[in-house]
């Protein structure tokens, strides 16, 4: 428990840290962004977007910097991320909260079964170590693992659903239907989600498999291991339970690290697909220099990575005893 | 073969693969061990005891090394045996107490499952006879039964030996191979551990391959003793032999000890020199570079394992151990 | 492994240690195929001005061609050669990310060692700057900082990325830094009062040769992935002739939608086989530092 305590001390520092770039990062740019912005929306601008820009970038140079900082907590404690440019007058944490669960369901979805595929396949790579499969493998991710997420979003989506013809290749569901809970509907959304989740589980297996593979290598070398071999355990038993369960442990740290890389390439399969989600909400945003917008996402997507990886670190505490449970050593 | 024999090495060799080929790091291994007897196997480290005692067991992996020559378990050959044979005889005929103990527990399983896998391996599936059977054991090696609620980074060092040793004695095995299992550990616990294994040993009858680089507690605590160098067994024979060694490794080795009862003044004397490497070892005899004994035919002639006549099984690798005697005498030395 | 002989200097046995090792990564066959792959992309970048048929930004071709003997790989909508563009847009793809490459690592490796090599309360403080910028989206902190500066430069978003990527290689730097600390030469020579900087330059950083090496490739991976990202959102200057910027226009002026396959494939295949180079040299020295990792069976 006292490995959580600091972990969740952690996260509330990097929350923190967070929140801090986000409201320095714009002040801190060559050419202040909301110049460039009065200049071009000027008078049109009405006081509510005003005021949301104003708070975003602090137009206001006559007030000390504490005091926007300040301000801009202020608002944020009242779920209060402004208002949009680009979707006047909708505010930003609206925009958000459309988008957010496409992209929680999309990505989080196949991370899953990325996650749990690369798994298995790293252990039998390993397992098989230096055998034919392992080494066809290796080889295969090593250039999965090489060729850009969007890139393989387009291929994808030309092949599959441009020549082939099988899979929808935009949206999360057909324009002409009424989002419901029917079977229909759900269906619907399902096969809107293949294309996309297939480009993402497609890119980041071999992340996990490569991964696997090394950390049940060097795990196998291990003398428990090698004992349990002397012991006469069985071979799926050691597989599981000797090699699998502590192979896998530094793959839960990895899947924490890897939060944000999985996230960035997330973002570019969602704009290449145009699924409704925070990515391609994102891109429009900055397309349309919706400064507030964007500056919303960014917390947003940045809150939800440390929430991943605190689900993650919870995973390993109870996965690890010697982390859960204290002792000795 | 006799009734009498529990483990007959024959021949035993062994290559690990490194960068640059094959590199033999045991070679012409052969000895016996008799039904309760405790045989010590000292050496240096790096001299390849550990690789015995793995080639033995056959747990050198077929991607780290390879392994020649007969190792028969009373009646079954276990360089022979297929996968499938070896797994239901494993620990059931032989079991080993590991070199590094420490790390010989899975660190994320309670000690209970750990027995309970190797239980169930073997074909025993009643809990509550299993449970039985792990208490006694882990009585028997003076511990409470909550120890095997615990996981093991929550026990002492001793505490996991004496586990590493409680699961040993599982299936009421021949031969028990145990690998320096109380290097790690300090001095106390050392004492305490070996008279734990002597007891037990007294008690059960079982045979032990007991493997140190401390000659000294081999020869308090063993029936016989062989002496490994370079890949090679040196000599090999009874407790009582070795008060007067015949290869002159075995008395430098048995002099870079305090020899039993001495005071403070008595100091380690080391062996000049450094082991061979086993990538590319001396020719002739592994150890003539360092022999303040050798001769030209040393450097050219490979000694056999020969055996001492008139000496019970007694047996030497060693072109001059005839000549040596004497000439120590004259104090050439 | 022998021991050092007595009349060797730890740094000598350095020395040794990092020829043998590079005398080691050539027989290694996927560092072998990673390097030539590279060497082969160095070549063309070179040589585009010899090689490419064409000048990439002539616009007087017929527009949207297909692929034909005069152009191998077609035209664009506006009448440009696509094959002269990909030989020319291999400038500077390698160029930025051997640039994002080096700054990274520099970055990387001197937080690394200081952290490794002060501990307390600098290290304390490092390493949780090192873990906040770890869990930030980091590709997504790219695309905000670099559309607030509008038409970022390829040096900028070097930066950029470079500030945003350092945190992996730094984290294994100051392990390896711990680890080397604990080994008696280094031990020696901080005992011996030698200052921090010549320990860190002449102890510590010839030891972790390899690790540096690794994590360089790593970002430049890393690199030309995320520019071209960039460059396919229309972020950074996609008017320059680059393979991000041949499929942002492929993809504004759809065409995937009209089939024109010619247009966006080869680029992707490009960004992915240089990317597959760096990866290659990045596992095989991986696999030359970690024993383990290596077969040396029958
Ligand atoms: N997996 C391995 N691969 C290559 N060489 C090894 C391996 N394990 C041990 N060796 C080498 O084999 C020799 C004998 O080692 P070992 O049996 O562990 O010796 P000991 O137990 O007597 O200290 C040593 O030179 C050691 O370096
Ligand atoms: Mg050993």
């Amino acid at each position: 428990m006292r490995y959580l305590m600091r972990r969740i001390i952690f996260y509330v520092v990097a929350f923190v840290a967070t929140i801090t770039i986000n409201f320095f990062l714009p002040r801190a740019m060559p050419g202040n962004p909301a110049e460039a912005l009065m200049s071009k929306f000027g008078g049109r601008l009405n006081p509510l977007a005003l005021k949301s820009i104003e708070i975003a970038f602090g137009l206001h140079e006559h007030e000390p910097i504490w005091n926007q900082y300040l301000q801009y907590l202020g608002q944020l404690l009242h779920g209060n991320l402004g208002t949009s440019l680009a979707y006047y007058p909708a505010s930003v944490s609206g925009l958000i909260g459309t988008a957010l669960p496409w992209t929680l369901f999309l990505v989080g979805l196949s991370t899953i079964i990325s996650f749990v595929i690369g798994i298995i396949i790293g252990s039998i790579s390993a397992w098989r170590f230096g055998g034919a499969f392992d080494t066809f493998m290796s080889t295969f991710f090593t250039f999965t693992y090489a060729f850009p997420y969007f890139w393989i979003a387009l291929a994808c989506l030309y092949l599959i659903g441009y020549l082939w013809g099988v899979f929808p290749i935009s949206g999360a569901y057909s324009m002409d239907l009424v989002p419901t809970l029917s079977g229909s509907f759900v269906f619907n959304v399902i096969r809107h989600a293949i294309l996309p989740s297939l480009t993402i589980i497609f890119t980041s297996v071999g992340y996990w498999a490569v991964n696997m593979r090394n950390t049940t290598i060097t795990t196998l070398a291990e003398d428990y291991v090698t004992m349990a071999e002397a012991k006469g355990i069985t071979l799926r038993r050691i597989l599981l339970r000797y090699a699998g369960r502590n192979a896998i442990l530094p793959n839960i740290t990895g899947f924490a690290m890897s939060m944000g890389f999985i996230v960035g390439g997330a973002i570019l399969t969602e704009i290449v697909f145009s699924y409704p989600g925070l990515g391609n909400l994102l891109f429009q945003a900055v397309q349309q220099e919706d400064y507030p917008l964007i500056q919303g996402i960014l917390m947003i997507i940045s809150f939800s990575v440390l929430a991943a990886n605190f689900v993650a670190d919870v995973t390993y505490s109870l996965l690890d005893p010697r982390v859960r449970v204290g002792g000795n050593q | 073969m006799t009734d009498n024999t529990v483990l007959r090495v024959d021949s035993l060799w062994v290559d690990y693969y490194t960068r640059s080929g094959p590199i033999r790091v045991v070679q012409d291994v052969s000895f016996e061990i008799r039904r309760g007897e405790i045989l010590g196997l000292a050496g240096e480290s790096g001299s390849g005891k550990s690789t015995v005692a793995q080639a033995v067991t056959r747990l050198i992996r077929p991607t780290v090394g390879r392994m020649g020559g007969d190792v028969w378990l009373q009646d079954e050959n276990i360089a022979q045996l297929d996968r499938k044979a070896l797994r239901h005889i494993k620990w059931k005929k032989v079991s080993i107490v590991a070199q590094s103990a420490m790390n010989s527990l899975n660190p994320v399983l309670r000690i209970r499952s750990q027995f309970d896998d190797i239980l169930q391996s073997h074909g025993q599936r009643n809990r509550q006879k299993n449970f039985a059977r792990m208490c006694e054991l882990i009585e028997m090696v003076s511990l409470s039964a909550e120890v095997l609620d615990a996981f093991p980074h929550q026990l002492s060092g001793g505490m996991k030996q004496r586990v590493a040793i409680a699961m040993a004695l599982l299936f009421h095995p021949d031969l028990v191979i145990m690998d320096e299992p109380t290097t790690a550990l300090d001095v106390i616990v050392e004492r305490e551990i070996v008279s734990e294994i002597k007891r037990l040993q007294r008690q059960f009858g079982f045979s032990v391959l007991f493997i140190s680089h401390d000659l000294d507690l081999l020869l308090r605590m063993a029936d016989r003793v062989a002496i490994m160098y370079g890949g090679y067994l040196m000599e090999i024979g009874s407790v009582q032999e070795f008060a007067h060694p015949l290869h002159p490794y075995s008395r430098a080795l048995l002099q870079s000890f305090p020899a039993i009862g001495a005071v403070g003044a008595e100091r380690r004397r080391g062996i000049p020199g450094y082991p061979p490497d086993p990538a590319n070892p001396p020719g002739g005899c592994r150890f003539h570079p360092r022999c303040s004994h050798s001769s030209e035919r040393c450097g050219s002639d490979l000694p056999v394992w020969e055996a001492v006549e008139g000496a019970g099984d007694q047996r030497v690798r060693c072109i001059r151990w005839r000549e040596i005697p004497n000439e120590s005498h004259t104090g050439s030395d | 492994m022998s021991a050092a002989s007595p009349s060797s200097t730890p740094a000598q046995g350095a020395f040794r240690k990092f020829r043998e090792r590079n005398s080691r990564i050539l027989p290694n066959i996927k560092a072998r195929i990673g390097v030539g792959l590279l060497l082969a992309f160095v070549l063309l970048a070179v040589l585009a001005p010899v090689i490419s048929p064409y000048s990439p930004t002539y616009t007087g071709f017929s527009l949207g061609a297909s692929p034909s003997p005069a152009h191998l790989l077609g035209t664009t909508r506006s009448g440009q050669d696509i094959l002269s563009q990909l030989i020319w847009g291999t400038r500077p793809s390698l160029d930025v990310s051997l640039t994002t490459g080096s700054i990274t690592m520099l970055v990387a490796v001197a937080i690394g060692i200081l952290a490794g090599l002060l501990e307390g309360i600098i290290d304390e403080i490092l390493m949780l700057a090192t873990n906040i910028v770890l869990v930030l989206p980091s590709i997504v902190l790219v695309i905000v900082i670099s559309s607030y500066i509008s038409a970022a430069s390829d040096v900028t978003i070097s930066f950029i990325i470079a500030l945003t990527s350092w945190p992996w290689g730094a984290r294994v730097i100051r392990a390896q830094t711990l680890h080397l600390k604990s080994k008696d030469f280094v031990k020696a020579a901080i005992a011996s009062g030698e200052n921090h900087f010549r320990v860190a330059f002449f102890e510590i950083l010839p030891n972790m040769f390899s690790l540096v090496a690794a994590n360089f490739f790593f970002t430049c991976l890393y690199a030309v992935v995320t520019v071209a990202s960039l460059q396919f959102l229309g972020l950074g200057n996609i008017n320059a002739i680059s393979w991000g910027s041949i499929l942002y226009w492929a993809n504004n002026s759809n065409a995937l939608m009209i089939g024109a396959w010619w247009w966006f494939l080869p680029p992707g295949l490009a960004i992915g086989l240089l990317g597959a180079a760096f990866a290659l040299i990045n596992f095989g020295i991986d696999e030359l530092t970690n024993p383990r990792l290596r077969r040396e069976g029958p």
